[in-house]
């Protein structure tokens, strides 16, 4: 169960006078890319079952309930970047996701491709998962470095340099996560790489 | 939205984000007694500037009882995208 709250996780500040859509196409990839924070959430949430022990499930459960609240901050970003778009400013950017969803924020790349659960796994194995996980964090942040690059909106580069310290955050709870989980193999002399089957 | 109630939320944002984070940090660091006395303190906090704000302005979450009896305040009241 989830419960939703009013509130974005961080303050959005973007000046709706001025509209971006190239930019807001940029964006789009943290939203429905393959690093976004779609691909993030859905990614935790679903190898919560699979998880060891009680804190891990915690970790993921966690970690991919905040990256909900990162999909709102970039929707945001992007719905206020298009808000007041005009239709020349659309065309000059090559703002072509307009055809098949208009200023709907929507599930894409930053060159067109709909998401696809390709992006993400689940393997029912604590290290794989959470070898994956550490990885995804480390894409995400370098996502938000080339993002960082391309803008000079300030308000959007501020959001985006918050987002891109929670990945770090992440990033750092799963290596811990995955010392835990072998930790614990070790105490109970599994030293298997088939570890899903280790008994806890 | 008010100036006072831009600082409400602020503060909101600002003690959410702290349980958001103590609280990764704790399902790694289980017996961590400062860091769990931290997040109890700031969820207390939390809680109680969530009720002050629902009361004064809208309901923050779903399950926040509607100020008027009239009006449905959550069908009424501004998503976080256009505060």
């Amino acid at each position: 169960m989830w419960v939703y709250e009013k509130k974005l996780q961080y303050p959005v500040k973007v000046d709706m006078n001025k509209p971006n859509p190239r930019l807001a196409k940029q964006l789009i990839s943290q939203y429905g890319g393959p690093d976004g924070e779609l691909a993030a959430s859905l990614r935790y949430l679903t190898q919560r079952w699979t998880m060891p022990t009680k804190n891990t499930q915690a970790v993921v459960t966690d970690i991919g309930t905040e990256e909900m609240a990162h999909l709102e901050i970039i929707g945001t970003l992007v719905y206020k970047l298009m808000k007041n778009a005009t239709k020349e400013q659309i065309v000059a950017a090559g703002y072509d996701a307009f055809v098949d969803h208009g200023k709907a924020v929507f599930y894409v790349d930053a060159v067109g491709n709909p998401w696809t659960a390709a992006y993400i796994q689940a393997k029912d194995d604590p290290i794989a998962d959470l070898t994956e996980d550490m990885a995804a964090e480390q894409k995400a942040r370098a996502t938000y470095n080339h993002l960082l690059d391309l803008t000079d909106d300030p308000g959007v580069a501020d959001a985006l340099r918050f987002l891109r310290e929670r990945e770090i955050v992440h990033f750092q709870r799963f290596g811990e996560a995955l010392v835990q989980v072998q930790e614990n193999y070790a105490c109970k002399k599994v030293f298997s790489s088939n570890a899903q089957n280790a008994q806890y | 939205m008010s100036d006072e109630q831009a600082a409400m939320m602020l503060r909101l944002q600002q003690l959410g984000l702290v349980l958001d984070d103590l609280r990764i940090y704790l399902d790694t660091h289980l017996t961590d007694s400062a860091a769990i006395e931290r997040f109890n303190a700031t969820a207390e906090e939390y809680k109680a500037m969530h009720e002050q704000y629902s009361k004064k302005y809208s309901p923050l979450r779903q399950d926040d009882p509607s100020n008027s009896e009239n009006k449905w305040d959550w069908g009424t009241s501004d998503f976080p995208w256009d505060f």
